[in-house]
């Protein structure tokens, strides 16, 4: 074949290439978004409840060095740790090539006792680098909750998580054994170093100020959104619900995380 | 009897150097536009030009194998041990070029094809990868239309730039043309 004519072939199969993507990306795109716009697909309802704080009592969070879980900078207190996995991530990066988005969760509290505290983690797709929202300083983002029922009895599943740069959490939600014996699912957060990770998700009340802020409230059922201001993909999500002081029996927090567009 | 191989020593040597030569460049050299496929230009630069020196089939694959090694083993991407199918996929593409057009790879359309046809495979196999792996396709897929125009374009260009360095080196006697077969 004439030398012209195989790069006029190869500009051809570049062409259908290109076509054939935008192609899956349209299909990709209604399958998951729907013909509305609307992401109901990724919609998923997780409940919270006292067995599902495995993780305490401790007055830090996972990171390279241990973060308070309260509010302000110093960790203290003891608090009682649960990881859920919210189902869908939030998509930061130039509009233009990407469908980027937030993550909204709505929680409604049943029988919290003291002060719950949210807190987001997102592992950087393919490895475990972890991300979480920033503590203290510029940039500080986190979401707390005041509750006034009784605090009930210790609970005698949860053991403090050891301070490192990487943590195995055990996973609350749907999957919950029934057995002491069947092990719980877990995942692996691992923090690269000091410093690092802290600028990329945030937790913001709303989506139109992404680098969020520190709300505390009394109000036990709101919103709020999970925003990541990266230029990575993130692959999993994980709120933790932290309390700062045991749960009664009746204490339930259900949480619903939806994807929602910024364009929406 | 001294068994002859496929590549000689001093052609292992120059692919491997290349091989590093990929990995040191995608490790040190950072184009910060965010912009899908932008780190191509670089990337296709050295398999070009090893496959063009070489000018054997497998000079590409050779040269992408060994930079998928050392990426896996430096953790340089989230992938980790699969790094080594894009980095491979496109020194594979860059060699079914090369063959194609007659290791013409001096001539910057040549070079645009293999540059754009080794980087949009990388995507493809980086995109398979990703959602073997579990991560959401929702996320993953979307964008694919405008990233593969991007990686067209940003591979497209290494491989200009790739066949004019090809081309001085001809001039300058580094590489010899002379054994380059017609087109037909």
């Amino acid at each position: 074949m004439e030398f012209g004519r195989r790069v006029v072939l190869a500009v051809g199969v570049f062409v259908a290439i290109v076509a054939v993507s935008f192609l899956i990306d349209m299909a990709v795109g209604q399958v998951y978004a729907g013909a509305g716009g609307s992401t109901d697909s990724l919609l998923r309802t997780t409940t919270v409840v006292r067995e599902d704080f495995r993780h305490g009592p401790q007055s830090w969070r996972p990171y390279a060095t241990p973060l308070a879980i309260g509010p302000g900078d110093l960790p203290s207190g003891d608090w009682y740790l649960a990881f859920v996995e919210l189902g869908t991530v939030p998509v930061g990066g130039n509009p233009g090539l990407a469908r980027t988005g937030v993550v909204r969760v709505d929680y409604l509290f049943t029988d919290l006792a003291g002060t719950a505290s949210f807190s987001v983690y997102g592992l950087r797709a393919g490895d475990g680098r972890t991300w979480t929202n920033r503590q203290s300083g510029y940039g500080t983002s986190g979401y707390y909750v005041s509750g006034t029922a009784a605090a009930g009895e210790s609970p005698r599943w949860a053991s403090p998580l050891e301070e490192g740069d990487r943590y195995v959490v055990e996973i609350a939600g749907s999957s919950r054994p029934v057995d002491d014996d069947v092990a719980w699912d877990t995942r692996t957060f691992w923090f690269e170093r000091t410093g690092s990770g802290l600028d990329g998700l945030h937790i913001t009340t709303y989506p139109a100020a992404p680098k969020g802020q520190v709300t505390e409230t009394g109000d036990l059922e709101g919103t709020f959104y999970v925003t990541y201001t990266g230029g990575n993909v993130v692959g999993d999500l994980f709120m933790m619900v932290a309390v700062d002081r045991p749960q009664p029996d009746g204490f339930e927090l259900r949480l619903e995380s939806t994807f929602v567009e910024d364009d929406e | 009897m001294k068994r002859p191989t496929y590549f000689s020593l001093y052609e292992i040597a120059l692919l491997s150097l290349f091989g590093a030569l990929v990995f040191v460049a995608r490790m040190a050299l950072k184009i910060p536009l965010h912009v899908p496929g932008n780190s191509g230009i670089l990337w296709v630069l050295p398999i070009i030009v090893g496959a063009a020196i070489v000018r054997k089939p497998g000079a590409g694959t050779y040269i992408g194998i060994v930079s998928g090694l050392l990426a896996s083993f430096f953790g340089l991407e989230a992938l980790h041990v699969f790094d080594i199918l894009k980095y491979a996929a496109m020194g594979i593409t860059i060699d079914v070029v090369a063959m194609a057009f007659g290791y013409r790879l001096d001539n910057p359309a040549v070079g645009f094809v293999a540059g754009a046809a080794g980087n949009v495979v990388k995507m493809a196999v980086n995109y398979a990868v990703h959602l073997l792996l579990g991560v959401q396709g929702t996320f993953i897929l979307i964008g694919i239309g405008v990233s593969s125009v991007t990686h067209l374009v940003f591979g497209g260009i290494g491989g200009i730039l790739a066949a004019l360095i090809i081309g001085r080196l001809c001039r300058a006697g580094v590489v010899h043309q002379g054994d380059v077969p017609d087109d037909g």
